[in-house]
């Protein structure tokens, strides 16, 4: 009984293995990027942000998504780009890490591709604009090229200032009487 | 007849669920104990208090027993003993009597609290246990038995094997034995019965009754080898009624959820109403009479659902007689408790949030507002000195006062003090202000510390608490006739009244709890202060004028003239007054509060956000931050 | 289904003989305290009573009097269900008219079991 258990699940894994994981695909700038689909809620065009006060100049605003109030970060400027352009045609990715909803803007969603272990090797100094600790690797497909990012931990991180027990970037009220 | 953790039916088996409800009721009935305990005159009980109490101690013996918690039953049996003992007349009430009996409580209501949260563990039962046996100098010992000891008799009982199954044979011997003593006589001449000795002084038509209960008459002889006169029946429990209580216990997850749900659906009405407000009236007058029968009864739903997390202030103001008494006793003072208002209701989320401040307030109060009986009677004030704990609705507002007949706050003290840390406190420092500072960090005009308050702890934690609640905290005293602290809390964090404004191109809400008025300004009201920046005179005050574009920094404010001036929001928050410069005012309404930090940061000066009528995010002002960084700064600077 | 009337006054206790007393693919209706009880006897298909003897308002004995005088159930068989367990008091309740008695904590056979037996 656990023998055959324990085949079905290897079995299993090599199977996983061999079809390997979804990748959303966006485009910013001239590079393309992968994330993992599993942390995508949805994909939407831009709703009117409101600016919040002492916000880095990458988180540009929030907006209302539901009635939740969700933070929208500016994929380009994070880059090292200039910012987007905030227009009819703007593109949300629209990140849920742990149950915290995060949006980037990024220039153009591409598509949803299946990337295997072996499609994808190390990147170590190739992305200049990207803390390594947050790129997964390189992976290669029919030719493309995508820089794999960790976006859950990217956006967790002290980096993106999303949350509170990051420190801010910006000078922050430390007056706590 | 308690088992022990791993035989008792309830403790693993499918009835382990109901374990939940035990908790809770076991609570309700500890805080009933507690509550008649406090009250309770030891010199004349009354006797339905008394009964009372012991009908809730019997339900916990009772229920904890099936799930297997023997710590909480053992103590509960203790405290059923003692108060049956009471009750009956056998040993008289006193002082010491009650608090051991109080302690009992505080035991059961710990182990309880483990087993529902975890947490420490609790005294050891044992040492409760006995503890309140030696409360009774031992006087207490379970049912009485015959007045005086009477002539044993020696009973002979012969019963049908069959006639009786082994737990039930289990059970009337357990039973038996606490009659008297018992043995088995082998060798009966009828290989189907069974023969016990019984030596007991109970009347043989009680032991037959026993086994009669269980088997027929038929199956059971008793025969009597000595004749004496009945033991006395006691009289049988007089019970107490209760009041009944209709009710549902509901998750709090799911009442939230309803809550944002109406939420949601006053947001999608206004939303509504913005649209059809744009259409001809004339042309579409029923669309518009049905859309104002929408709003009513949404707002005849939002109401009916916030009411539901509302809660009265009993739920906090129950435990302050307890409280006071303890802390006074050993403080060595005489201090009482009077409560108005208990019935006034308010959000659940907020009287959780409320009770450590309060209980702060008031062990303050006993602490270092009442005076000790010598120096009261000295005073010509009572011996005992009041806390009045009081609790009333206003406007959207609830407004808690703890207040003392104590000896007042002695301003000079204050102001020596506060000067000593480097506070500048100018000598025409209006009263309201001199009291403000104790609420500063490091802040204590004990002249003794005690360990009671801690050293300098708390009022500014109180403070931060009320604050972060949306609220505000006020003082008055005078010396020698005592002290009250207010504090003003919104009903609910959920919904609140705002006003709209305009700043620069962005839009932010004012709660409008804060707000005193708003209006245009004259520039014969503004002038500039050395030091002190811009402010507005406002009768005869001068009140520091915050630049809400200056302070959020707004993009598009640059380059715009900061002396100019137009409307201005004057605010008060814990004492502080502020006019909060503004573009323009764009209106009042009931916003639904949502949160920012759900997904993103706190941010400083703002206390969460809310959806407007076009669907857009727009920031609720936090007033006391505000105000607290504009003190410090000495003017209105940026908080980025 | 056999209809059977719990009365506690503990909801935790009702709920538990009840959750029981229905696994045993019987009916229950519970009360609170001596007059529901009575009133919810009076509906006449109660087929067994178990109560306990702390009730607010009157006890379980007074409770069994009672319903031992109403034509209707005077002999509904009622079993008592309480942590009380002295000589004194199943006699008198035995006098009053009860006919079995159960202590509590209850094992959840042994309920089934006395009540199977009591309504065969």
């Amino acid at each position: 009984m656990r023998t055959a258990t324990a085949t079905l699940r290897a079995d299993r894994q090599a199977a996983a293995e061999a079809q390997g994981h979804e990748y959303l695909v966006f485009t910013i700038g001239a590079e393309e990027y992968g994330i993992d689909i599993m942390t995508v809620q949805e994909i939407r065009g831009c709703d009117p942000m409101t600016r919040i006060a002492g916000a880095p100049k990458f988180v540009r605003g929030v907006i209302n998504l539901r009635g939740d109030i969700v933070p929208v970060v500016d994929m380009r400027m994070k880059l090292g780009l200039e910012s987007a352009r905030y227009d009819a045609f703007t593109v949300v990715i629209v990140l849920n890490i742990e149950n915290r909803v995060v949006g980037m803007v990024v220039d153009r969603v591409s598509d949803v591709l299946t990337l295997r272990d072996h499609d994808i090797r190390p990147a170590p100094d190739l992305v200049a604009s990207v803390d390594t600790r947050h790129v997964l690797g390189l992976g290669t497909l029919d030719g493309r090229m995508l820089i794999l990012l960790d976006i859950a931990a990217w956006m967790a991180s002290d980096d993106m200032a999303l949350r509170d027990d990051a420190p801010a970037l910006a000078d922050v009220d430390t007056s706590h009487e | 007849m308690t088992g022990d953790a791993s035989s008792s039916p309830a403790s693993g088996g499918e009835l382990a669920r109901f374990a939940g409800d035990f908790l809770d009721e076991a609570a309700e009935h500890l805080a009933t104990m507690e509550h008649l305990l406090v009250g309770i005159d030891p010199a004349a009980p009354d006797s339905d208090a008394i009964n009372a109490i012991f009908r809730a101690v019997h339900s916990i013996k009772g229920a904890s027993g099936m799930f297997g918690f023997a710590d909480i039953a053992a103590i509960a049996h203790e405290l059923e003993t003692l108060l049956d003992s009471v009750r009956r007349g056998d040993i008289a009430l006193d002082a010491g009597l009650v608090d051991a009996m109080l302690h009992g409580t505080d035991a059961v209501r710990a182990r309880i609290g483990q087993r529902a949260h975890g947490g420490a563990s609790p005294e050891d039962p044992a040492e409760v246990c006995e503890r309140l046996r030696r409360a009774t100098g031992g006087r207490a010992s379970g049912p009485p038995r015959g007045a005086a000891p009477a002539a044993v008799r020696v009973l002979e009982v012969e019963y049908r094997a069959q006639a009786i199954d082994a737990d039930a044979l289990r059970e009337l011997l357990a039973q038996l034995g606490e009659l008297g003593t018992v043995e088995l006589v082998p060798g009966a001449a009828d290989a189907s019965m069974r023969t016990l000795r019984l030596s007991t002084d109970t009347h043989q038509d009680v032991v037959r009754t026993l086994f009669e209960f269980v088997m027929d008459a038929g199956d059971v002889h008793i025969r009597e080898t000595a004749a004496v006169a009945p033991a006395p029946n006691p009289p049988l429990a007089r019970s107490v009624p209760s009041a009944a209580q209709e009710s549902i216990r509901v998750g709090v997850a799911k009442v939230d959820r309803l809550i944002n749900q109406v939420g949601e659906l006053v947001i999608s009405q206004a939303m509504l109403a913005q649209r059809i407000a744009e259409l001809d009236p004339v042309e579409h007058l029923p669309l518009l009479q049905q859309l104002a029968d929408l709003q009513r009864n949404t707002r005849g739903l939002q109401d009916s659902v916030m009411s539901i997390r509302m809660l009265p202030m009993a739920t906090v103001f129950a435990r302050f007689p307890r409280l006071v008494r303890d802390l006074s006793a050993k403080l060595g003072k005489e201090a009482r408790v009077e409560i108005e208002g208990e019935t006034t209701e308010l959000d659940k989320g907020l009287i959780e949030k409320i009770v450590d401040p309060l209980v702060h307030l008031v062990r303050n109060a006993v602490d270092h507002g009442i005076e000790p009986v010598a120096e009261r009677v000295a005073q010509g004030k009572p011996r005992a000195g009041l806390i009045r704990i009081a609790a009333r609705h206003q406007g959207g507002n609830i407004l808690i006062e703890v207040s003392d007949d104590g000896r007042g706050l002695c301003r000079d003290t204050i102001v020596a003090k506060a000067r000593e840390r480097g506070i500048a406190v100018s000598d025409g420092a209006k009263d309201r202000e001199v009291w403000s500072l104790i609420f500063e960090p490091g802040f204590s005009t004990a002249d003794v510390i005690t360990d009671v308050s801690g050293r300098g702890v708390g009022l500014d934690v109180v403070k931060g608490n009320v604050a972060s609640l949306g609220g505000s905290i006020l003082l008055d005293s005078v010396r020698g006739a005592g002290t009250s602290v207010g504090i003003r809390l919104p009903l609910t964090l959920a919904i609140m009244d705002g006003l709209a404004v305009a700043v620069a191109d962005e839009r932010y809400i004012v709660p409008l709890a804060g707000i005193i008025e708003s209006r245009q300004v004259r520039p014969s009201e503004l002038r500039t202060i050395v030091g002190h920046g811009l402010v507005m005179e406002v009768r005869d005050e001068f009140v520091p004028v915050v630049r809400l574009s200056t302070l959020f920094g707004v993009p598009s404010s640059a380059g715009r003239d900061a002396t100019k001036c137009d409307m201005v929001v004057l605010v008060e928050t814990e004492g502080t007054r502020l006019a909060l410069a503004v573009e323009d005012l764009l209106g009042q309404s009931q916003v639904v509060v949502k949160s920012l930090d759900a997904n993103y940061r706190r941010v400083p000066g703002i206390a969460g956000a809310t959806i407007m009528s076009d669907g857009s995010v727009a920031c609720i002002l936090d007033l006391a931050a505000i105000a607290r960084r504009t003190r410090l700064e000495g003017g209105p600077r940026s908080l980025q | 289904m056999k209809r059977v009337l719990v009365v506690d006054d503990s909801p935790s206790v009702r709920k538990m003989v009840a959750f029981v007393l229905r696994q045993g693919g019987y009916d229950v209706v519970e009360a609170g305290d001596a007059n529901d009880a009575i009133t919810a006897a009076g509906f006449g298909d109660v087929r067994l009573v178990i109560t306990d003897h702390h009730l607010p308002g009157d006890d379980g004995i007074a409770l069994i009097r009672a319903l031992r005088s109403k034509p209707h159930c005077a002999h509904v068989p009622i079993v008592m269900l309480t942590t009380e367990a002295g000589a004194e008091l199943k006699c008198a309740a035995r006098a009053a008219g009860a006919t079995a008695w159960i202590a509590k904590p209850f094992d959840p056979q042994r309920l089934l079991s006395v009540v199977d037996k009591v309504l065969s």
